[in-house]
């Protein structure tokens, strides 16, 4: 059976409890920005409904750029790590 | 699997191979991965411009309609930690055939519902069915092995070596 509490030994080492807390802090502010993005764009600026729909796109674009950065930069990081402290794979 | 004697470091980590798909094979996994994992962040900012067309054919108030989006912020959280053993447990393929058969079913509940208790309920459902394969940054540095990784963060644990690992898990976050 299933036991969704081994997931939660993780937060027993201190790194990944910081990584969870700055990454989960971020999402929460993401997300809280996002819900009511639409509802006040429609009572302050007055858009109508096919608008409010382009209000997110921003977010999306921005994320796709991304990806083409981030993949290369985390690999040479790894790299760097890697060889810095003599590992390999 | 090592044949002859590498002559240094980055020969000897070719030799020794750490899965049998080849590079276009690993990239078409990692598309469809990410292709389903893209509607599990597709599920939760779909709605948001539809609150206000909602609150008012369901007769709520916004504050009402912002529970739905609580409650399915609240399931999404929790359900990776149960579908991520499913997947170690079943395999990667019956946990998405089951996760997305079940989100094809609640979202066509969704599409019909007329009330507001039903739309919560079902709200649950999907993000029951969807978290499984949801891109979690919460889950930690994918490098440790032992961990009960989320589904896409496992398939690309099996399937690349960590040296390339990098380039995956940034093609996974395109959802």
């Amino acid at each position: 059976m299933p036991n969704p509490l081994n997931s939660l030994t993780l937060l027993l080492r201190k790194d990944n409890t910081i990584i969870i807390l700055a990454a989960g802090i971020l999402y929460l502010v993401y997300i809280c920005t996002c819900t009511s993005l639409s509802i006040l764009f429609i009572n302050i600026y007055e858009l109508n409904q096919w608008q409010t729909r382009l209000v997110y796109l921003p977010f999306g674009i921005g994320g796709t750029v991304s990806t083409f950065f981030s993949g290369q930069m985390l690999d040479r990081a790894y790299r760097n790590a890697r060889t810095k402290r003599g590992l390999y794979r | 699997m090592a044949a002859g004697k590498p002559t240094n470091s980055s020969q000897a980590l070719e030799l020794e191979k750490y899965s049998v798909f080849t590079s276009a094979e690993k990239w078409c996994i990692v598309a469809l991965v990410s292709y389903a994992t893209w509607f599990s962040g597709l599920s939760s900012f779909i709605y948001y411009p539809a609150i206000h067309a909602l609150s008012r054919s369901m007769s709520v108030s916004v504050d009402k309609i912002n529970l739905t989006v609580t409650s399915y912020l609240a399931v999404a959280a929790v359900a990776p930690t149960l579908f991520g053993n499913f997947a170690d447990m079943l395999g990667r393929r019956p946990v998405y055939m089951i996760t997305l058969s079940l989100y094809l079913v609640a979202n066509l509940a969704i599409a019909l519902s007329t009330s507001f208790p039903v739309l919560l309920g079902l709200r649950v459902l999907q993000a029951l069915a969807i978290s499984g394969m949801h891109f979690c940054p919460v889950f930690g540095p994918i490098l440790i092995r032992l961990a009960t990784n989320s589904i896409a963060y496992g398939v690309i644990a099996d399937i690349a070596s960590p040296a390339e690992r990098g380039s995956f898990v940034s093609g996974v976050s395109f959802a």
